[in-house]
C-alpha cells in the first residue's frame, strides 16, 4: 500500500473514530445528580403543546455561565444556586412528579460561544427553556434565537433594558435594569445633594452606558450636574488614576457604576492616597460583604447603595438561615454569598411557576403562568414587595430599598420603594394537587430529606 | 503644570505595578528563552498560598509583623519549588522541539493554574494585606499625591532588579545560567549541567514572580482573574524596554503607566489603553528589540 | 521542514467532496441518523467559519513563521466591516451578503498588508506581543464615541457604526424563496459557508505550492539565505499579513452574517490566543493540520464537556477533600484541567499537532510493521534452535541463527 493511500485510511479513521466518540459522550453534561430519571425527552416540536424537555420524570432546564476562560467566571456561584435549589426540591420529589436538572452551558462570556452552547442545549439536550443565562453580548447572541422558537427565557442575569422593553412572550428579565437602577440612585441624590457636582465612575459597556443613561434622566430638571465622566475597561481592577481625575474636575458626589474590584479600588484611593471623604453613591453590585471587605470598613463608611431583596449578609434573617441551610447541603461547598443566593432566587420563581402551572407542564402553558405571577412572596422578597408580573411587564424585582454602610456593615435606610406599575393582579387558578408540591416562598420552612 | 506631574506621578504609580511583574518575565526569558504566558498564575497561585498562610498565622499573633513576612517567604520558596517541578516535569519535554510548542505549554499552564486556584479559593476576591510600613498616609509634595504604597512597590521592584542583575552579571552562577540560555551544547561541554540552570531559572523566576504577586495584590486586589490583564500589560512593559533587559522591564514599565495615564488624562480614559498599545509598536519599530535591549544576531 | 510535500490521492479528495456536499442531508439516511441531525451541520458551518480563519493564521504563523497572536483582531474587523454594510448599506444601496463578505475580506486583506510593514522589523515574541497589543487595544476603538484633544471633544463616532458596546444585531439569514423546498435556512448556511471554505482551502493550497508558498517556508527558515536567494523579504511579509487578513476577513464576515451578531466580546483575546493553540495542535505548515485545528475550535466545548463528564466519583479519605477533587462538583469546577492538561500532553507527545502525528505514522508505518515482522521471526527462530539443541542435528551449526525468514530492520 503507498504511504498516501495509507495515510488517506488514517485520517478517514480518525475522523469517523472522533464522530463516534462524539455521539457516544454526547454533549449530555447532566450537571445534577437526580436519582432516576436521565433519559431524554420525548419531542414534540411543531404541534402545539411543545413539550420539549418535560417527560413523565423530568424537566430538563438549562443554563448560559463563563466557567471558565474569563474573569467573569466569579459569577458562576450563581448557577450553582439555582442548582442547588432545583436538586433541594428534587429531593422532596421535584413538582408533580418530576425532577428538575439544570445543565450548565460554559460558554467563556463570548458570544460567538453562547450561540453554540445554547444551540446544544436546545437542539442537542432538548431543554425545556433557558434560565438565568449571563452576559450582555453573550445574551444578546441568542435572545432572538429563542425569542423565534418561543423556548422560555426566563429571568436573564443583565440588567439589560432590552429584555423587557419591548416585552416578549418568552423572555423575562432578572436583576433590574440599569436604567431603573441609574434612576432610583438620582432620586437620593437630588434629595440628599442639591446643588452639587457629580462625578461618575462608569464601566465601558452597557452597564456603565446605562447607568449613565438612568442617572441623567433621574437628574434632569434638578440643580444636581454632572462634571465629569470616567470609564474603565472591565479587566482593569486599578480606578486610581481614573479616581485622582474626578477629584481633580472639582467632583463633589461621586457615583460610581462598577464592579466590586473596581469600586473598591476607587473607595480606597479616595479615602487613603487622597485624603478625600467624597459622598460616594453606588450602584447595588457594590452592595456586599466583599466591597466592604476591599475597600476597607473605615473608607467604606457612609456609602450609600441600595438592594432588591434579602441579602446574605443578615444572617438573622429566617429567609436567609433557610437558604443557607439548603445551600449547606446541596450546594458545592462554602459560605452563602449573594451569587448562590440570587441564583435561589431565580428557581425559586421558576419551581412556583412550574407548580402554578400544573401538571399539564408545556412551554406555552408555563409561560402564561409566568407572566400572570401575582404577589408570590418569595424568600428573600421584602416585606410588602412580592414578585409581580403581567403580559405587559416581565420584570421581577422592581422593590428597592436604600442602604447605607453603617459601622462596617450595610444597613437598610429607608422604607421600601416599589417601581409596580400597578397593585392589582388577579390571583392564578391554582391546579389540583398544587398544595401537594414541594412550598416556595417566604412563608416555606426548611423541608430536611435524609 | 501640577496636573502634568500629578499625571506623571499616577502613572509611575500605576507602572511599579507592570515593573515587578515584567522582572519575573525578563528573568525567566534571559535564563530559558521562553515566554512564560503562565507567569501571571504562578504569580497570583504563590500569592493565595500566602494568603491562606497569613490566615493560618494570623490566629497565632506572632511579634515583629512575622504573621505577614513568614507566609511572605514561605510561599516564595513555595513558588520556587512549584516552578521547579514545571520545569522538570512539563517543560524538559518540549526544551528540544520548535520554541511555539513551549509557548503553548505554558499557555496549558495557565489555564491549569487558573482553574485551580478557582476551584481551591473560589472566584471571588479577597482583600491581600500589605508590609507594614507601607501603610501610612499618602506622601504629599505641594499638591502632588502618591500612595505610600505605589512608592514601596517602585522600590521593591528597584531592589529586586538590582539584586537580580548583580547576580546575573556579577556571580558564576548567574554567568552559569546566561550561558545555559544561549548555548546548552556549549556549557555541557564545559562541564555546566544546563538543565539544573534551567530548573534553577524557572525556579527563581518563580519566586520573583511570588514577590511580585503579593506586592500588587494591596492594590489590584486577589483574586484568580487578578493577574489576566495586568500579565498582558506586564508583556508589553517587558517588551517594550527590552526582553533581555531587566534594567528595561522597570523602565517599560513605568513608561506604560505614564502613557496610559497621559493618554487617560488629556485625550480619554475610553482611549487609554489603545494608546499605549501604540506607543508601544512604534517604540518597537524605531527600536525593533526595545528600548534597552541588545540587537541578538542570529547565525543563518 | 524540508521533507517535499506530498500530494493527496484524487479519490480520495473526490469522496471528501462528495461528503461535504452532501452532509446536511445525511442525517435523513438510516445509518447516519444515529449521531447526525441539524444541530451537527450548525457545528459544521461552524467548522466551516473557523476553517476559512484558521488557513489564514496557519499561512502566516505555519508556512510564514511569523507568530501572530492577534489574529482574532482581523476577524473582528471582518465580521463589523459586513455587518455594517448589511447593516447600513453603502452608500443608501442593500448590499448582497456576497458583497459585504468579499468587501470585508478585501479591506481586511488591505489592512493586513498595511500592518506587515511594521511587523517587517519585528520577529520572535516581540511580534507576538505587538500582534498580541491589536487584539487588545480594538475593543477601546470599537467602542470609541468621542475624544477630547486639549479640551476639544472630537467625535469619532466609531460607536455609532458599530453599535458601540452592545454590537450589531444583524437580520437572521434567509435561503431564497426559489430554494425553499430544497433546503431549509440551517442548510442553505451550510452551503453559503461551505462553498467558499471550500474554495479558499484549495486557494491556500494552491498557495502553499506556488512561488508564494516556497517564499513563505524560506522566509521562516532563513531569512539570511531567502534573502540572498533573491526573495524580496518586505513584499513577501507583507503579503504573508495581508493574506492572512484576506482570509479573516472572509470568514469574520461569514461569522458575523452566520450568527446575526457582532460584538467587541466576541474575538477577543483569548480567543485570538486559543487560535494559535489550534493551528499548533493541527499542525503548523499543513493544510490537513488546519482542518484539525478548525475540528478543535468547532467542538473544544463539547470534547471537554464528555471529558469532564467521565470522571463521576473518586473515592478518597474525606480529610482530604478541598485538597484533592473527589465529588462531582469539584470536577465540574475543574473543567479547565480537562482542557488544559490533555493540550500539554498533547503537545508534548506529538509536536507537530495531529497533522505531524499522520505523517510520522503514515511514514514510519511500513517501517515499523516491518520491524514488527521482523522481531516475530526472530524470537520463532530463537525457539527453534533449542528445540534443535534438544535434539542434535548436523545441520545446525554456526549459521544456526540465520533463519531464512528473518529480514533486516528497524
Amino acid at each position: 500500500m503507498p504511504p498516501r493511500f495509507r495515510r488517506g485510511l488514517l485520517l478517514a479513521a480518525i475522523l469517523v473514530g472522533g464522530l463516534l466518540l462524539l455521539s457516544c459522550g454526547g454533549g449530555e453534561k447532566e450537571a445534577g445528580e437526580t436519582p432516576g430519571a436521565t433519559k431524554p425527552a420525548a419531542e414534540q416540536t411543531s404541534t402545539p403543546p411543545d413539550t420539549t424537555g418535560v417527560s413523565a420524570t423530568e424537566v430538563k432546564w438549562g443554563t448560559h455561565f463563563p466557567l471558565s476562560q474569563n474573569p467573569a467566571s466569579a459569577y458562576a456561584p450563581i448557577a450553582y444556586g439555582m442548582k442547588a435549589f432545583f436538586d433541594y426540591i428534587s429531593a422532596q420529589g421535584g413538582v408533580y412528579g418530576r425532577k428538575l436538572t439544570l445543565i450548565i452551558g460554559d460558554d467563556h462570556y463570548n458570544p460567538a460561544d453562547t450561540v453554540e452552547v445554547v444551540r446544544r442545549l436546545v437542539e442537542q439536550d432538548k431543554v425545556f427553556g433557558i434560565l438565568g443565562g449571563l452576559g450582555e453580548s453573550p445574551h444578546l447572541a441568542v435572545y432572538k434565537y429563542l425569542q423565534d422558537q418561543s423556548i422560555p427565557d426566563m429571568y436573564v442575569t443583565t440588567g439589560l433594558l432590552q429584555w423587557v422593553e419591548p416585552v416578549a412572550k418568552n423572555r423575562f428579565g432578572g436583576n433590574p435594569d440599569y436604567v431603573t437602577e441609574g434612576k432610583f440612585l438620582a432620586e437620593y441624590i437630588v434629595k440628599n445633594f442639591s446643588g452639587k457636582k457629580v462625578g461618575l465612575l462608569l464601566q465601558n459597556d452597557q452597564l456603565g452606558v446605562d447607568g449613565e443613561r438612568g442617572l441623567k434622566e433621574g437628574l434632569a430638571g434638578s440643580d444636581v450636574q454632572i462634571v465629569a465622566t470616567e470609564t474603565y475597561e472591565s479587566v482593569n481592577s486599578d480606578t486610581s488614576a481614573q479616581t485622582q481625575r474626578l477629584k481633580n474636575a472639582g467632583v463633589e458626589v461621586l457615583v460610581a457604576f462598577a464592579m466590586p474590584l473596581q469600586g473598591a479600588s476607587m473607595v480606597r484611593t479616595a479615602r487613603e492616597t487622597l485624603d478625600w471623604d467624597v459622598p460616594i453613591v453606588a450602584t447595588g453590585i457594590l452592595c456586599t460583604d466583599l466591597f466592604i471587605a476591599l475597600a476597607g470598613p473605615q473608607n467604606a463608611e457612609g456609602i450609600i447603595s441600595y438592594t432588591f431583596g434579602v441579602q446574605a449578609y443578615a444572617t438573622d434573617d429566617p429567609a436567609i438561615q433557610k437558604y443557607e441551610k439548603i445551600w449547606a447541603k446541596y450546594g458545592t461547598g462554602g459560605e452563602l454569598s449573594n451569587f448562590e443566593l440570587y441564583g435561589m432566587f431565580v428557581a425559586e420563581l421558576t419551581v412556583y411557576n412550574m407548580e402554578v402551572t400544573g401538571p399539564d407542564l408545556s412551554r406555552q402553558s408555563f409561560l402564561d403562568a409566568a407572566e400572570h405571577t401575582c404577589k408570590f412572596d418569595c424568600t428573600t422578597c421584602f416585606r410588602g414587595g412580592p414578585v409581580m408580573t403581567s403580559p405587559t411587564d416581565h420584570r421581577i424585582a422592581k422593590n428597592l430599598v436604600y442602604n447605607k454602610v453603617v459601622n462596617g456593615k450595610w444597613q437598610q435606610i429607608s422604607d421600601m420603594v416599589s417601581f409596580e406599575p400597578t397593585q392589582e393582579c388577579t390571583p392564578p387558578k391554582l391546579p389540583a394537587d398544587f398544595d401537594k408540591q414541594p412550598k416556595v416562598g417566604h412563608d416555606a420552612e426548611f423541608v430536611d430529606v435524609p | 503644570m501640577s496636573q502634568f506631574i500629578q499625571t506623571v506621578a499616577t502613572g509611575l504609580s500605576m507602572g511599579s505595578v507592570y515593573a515587578v511583574i515584567a522582572l519575573a518575565i525578563v528573568l525567566i526569558y534571559r535564563s530559558t528563552g521562553v515566554v512564560n504566558f503562565a507567569q501571571g498564575e504562578m504569580a497570583m497561585f504563590s500569592t493565595f498560598i500566602a494568603w491562606s498562610m497569613i490566615v493560618y498565622f494570623g490566629a497565632w499573633s506572632l511579634p515583629l509583623n512575622l504573621n505577614y513576612w513568614l507566609p511572605f517567604f514561605l510561599a516564595m520558596l513555595v513558588a520556587a519549588f512549584i516552578g521547579a517541578a514545571v520545569e522538570r516535569v512539563i517543560l524538559r519535554p518540549v526544551e528540544e522541539a520548535p520554541i511555539i510548542n513551549s509557548v503553548i505549554v505554558t499557555l496549558g499552564l495557565f489555564t491549569l493554574f487558573n482553574t485551580v486556584a478557582i476551584w481551591r479559593y473560589g472566584g471571588i476576591a479577597k482583600p491581600f494585606p500589605s508590609p507594614s510600613f507601607f501603610h501610612g498616609s499618602a506622601l504629599r509634595a505641594g499638591p502632588i499625591v502618591i500612595s505610600r504604597l505605589n512608592i514601596g512597590v517602585f522600590c521593591m521592584s528597584v531592589l529586586i532588579m538590582l539584586i537580580l542583575y548583580l547576580f546575573l552579571n556579577y556571580t558564576k552562577l548567574g554567568l552559569a545560567m546566561r550561558a545555559a540560555a544561549e548555548n546548552r551544547m556549549a556549557c555541557r561541554m564545559v562541564g555546566i549541567p544546563a538543565s539544573r540552570m534551567l530548573t534553577l531559572g524557572w525556579a527563581l523566576s518563580a519566586a520573583v514572580g511570588a514577590v511580585a504577586g503579593m506586592l500588587v495584590a494591596p492594590i489590584i486586589f486577589l483574586s484568580a482573574s487578578m493577574m489576566f490583564a495586568t500579565l498582558i500589560f506586564a508583556f508589553a512593559a517587558a517588551v517594550l524596554g527590552g526582553l533581555q533587559s531587566l534594567p528595561g522591564a522597570i523602565v517599560g514599565g513605568l513608561l506604560l503607566g505614564i502613557i496610559q495615564n497621559m493618554a487617560g488624562t488629556y485625550i480619554g480614559s475610553e482611549i487609554d489603553i489603545t494608546s499605549a498599545f501604540v506607543v508601544i509598536v512604534l517604540v518597537l519599530l524605531v527600536r525593533p528589540t526595545g528600548l534597552l535591549g541588545r540587537r541578538v544576531v542570529r547565525k543563518v | 521542514m524540508a521533507r517535499a510535500l506530498p500530494r493527496p490521492s484524487v479519490s480520495g479528495l473526490i469522496l471528501l467532496l462528495v461528503v461535504v456536499a452532501i452532509f446536511p442531508y445525511l442525517y435523513t439516511w438510516p445509518f447516519f441518523s444515529a449521531f447526525l441531525n441539524p444541530f451537527r451541520t450548525f457545528q459544521a458551518t461552524r467548522f466551516g467559519l473557523w476553517l476559512i480563519i484558521l488557513l489564514g493564521l496557519n499561512l502566516l504563523t505555519g508556512y510564514s513563521g511569523q507568530i501572530s497572536l492577534g489574529h482574532a483582531a482581523l476577524v473582528a474587523v471582518g465580521a463589523y466591516v459586513a455587518a455594517v454594510l448589511m447593516n447600513q448599506g453603502f452608500l443608501g444601496q442593500d448590499v448582497p451578503v456576497w458583497a459585504a463578505v468579499l468587501a470585508a475580506g478585501l479591506f481586511t486583506g488591505a489592512l493586513g498588508f498595511l500592518l506587515g510593514a511594521p511587523a517587517l522589523r519585528l520577529s520572535g515574541p516581540y511580534l507576538a506581543i505587538a500582534t498580541l497589543a491589536m487584539v487588545i487595544a480594538l475593543p477601546q476603538v470599537l467602542k470609541l464615541d468621542s475624544v477630547s484633544l486639549g479640551g476639544h471633544e472630537i467625535h469619532v463616532h466609531m460607536a455609532r457604526w458599530t453599535g458601540g458596546v452592545q454590537g450589531l444585531l444583524l437580520d437572521r439569514p434567509k435561503a431564497p424563496e426559489s430554494l425553499k423546498d430544497l433546503v431549509n435556512e440551517r442548510q442553505w448556511l451550510y452551503y453559503e459557508v461551505m462553498v467558499p471554505a471550500v474554495i479558499m482551502t484549495a486557494m491556500a493550497w494552491n498557495l502553499t505550492r506556488s512561488r508564494i508558498g516556497r517564499a513563505f517556508i524560506a522566509l521562516r527558515d532563513t531569512e539570511v539565505a531567502a534573502e540572498h536567494m533573491g526573495v524580496n523579504l518586505a513584499l513577501y511579509k507583507m503579503t504573508a499579513f495581508a493574506l492572512s487578513g484576506l482570509f479573516a476577513g472572509v470568514g469574520g464576515g461569514l461569522f458575523a452574517y452566520n450568527e446575526a451578531f457582532i460584538s467587541p466580546d466576541s474575538f477577543e483575546t483569548i480567543k485570538s490566543i486559543t487560535m494559535v493553540v489550534a493551528v499548533v495542535l493541527g499542525g503548523l505548515a499543513s493544510i490537513t493540520g488546519t482542518v484539525f485545528g478548525a475540528l478543535f475550535m468547532a467542538f473544544q466545548n463539547e470534547i471537554v464537556d464528555s471529558l469532564s463528564g467521565l470522571i463521576r466519583h473518586i473515592p478518597s479519605l474525606s480529610a482530604l477533600q478541598g485538597y484533592i477533587p473527589t465529588t462531582q462538583s469539584d470536577f465540574e469546577k475543574l473543567r479547565g484541567a480537562f482542557y488544559s492538561i490533555p493540550l500539554m500532553l498533547f503537545i508534548i507527545f506529538a509536536p507537530g499537532g495531529v497533522a505531524g502525528l499522520i505523517r510520522r505514522v503514515g511514514y514510519s508505518a511500513p517501517t515499523w510493521w516491518q520491524g514488527w515482522r521482523s522481531r516475530v521471526a526472530g524470537w520463532a527462530s530463537a525457539v527453534k534452535p533449542a528445540r534443535q539443541r534438544a535434539e542434535p542435528d548436523a545441520d545446525a551449526g554456526v549459521e544456526g541463527r540465520q533463519d531464512p525468514e528473518e529480514k533486516t530492520q528497524d
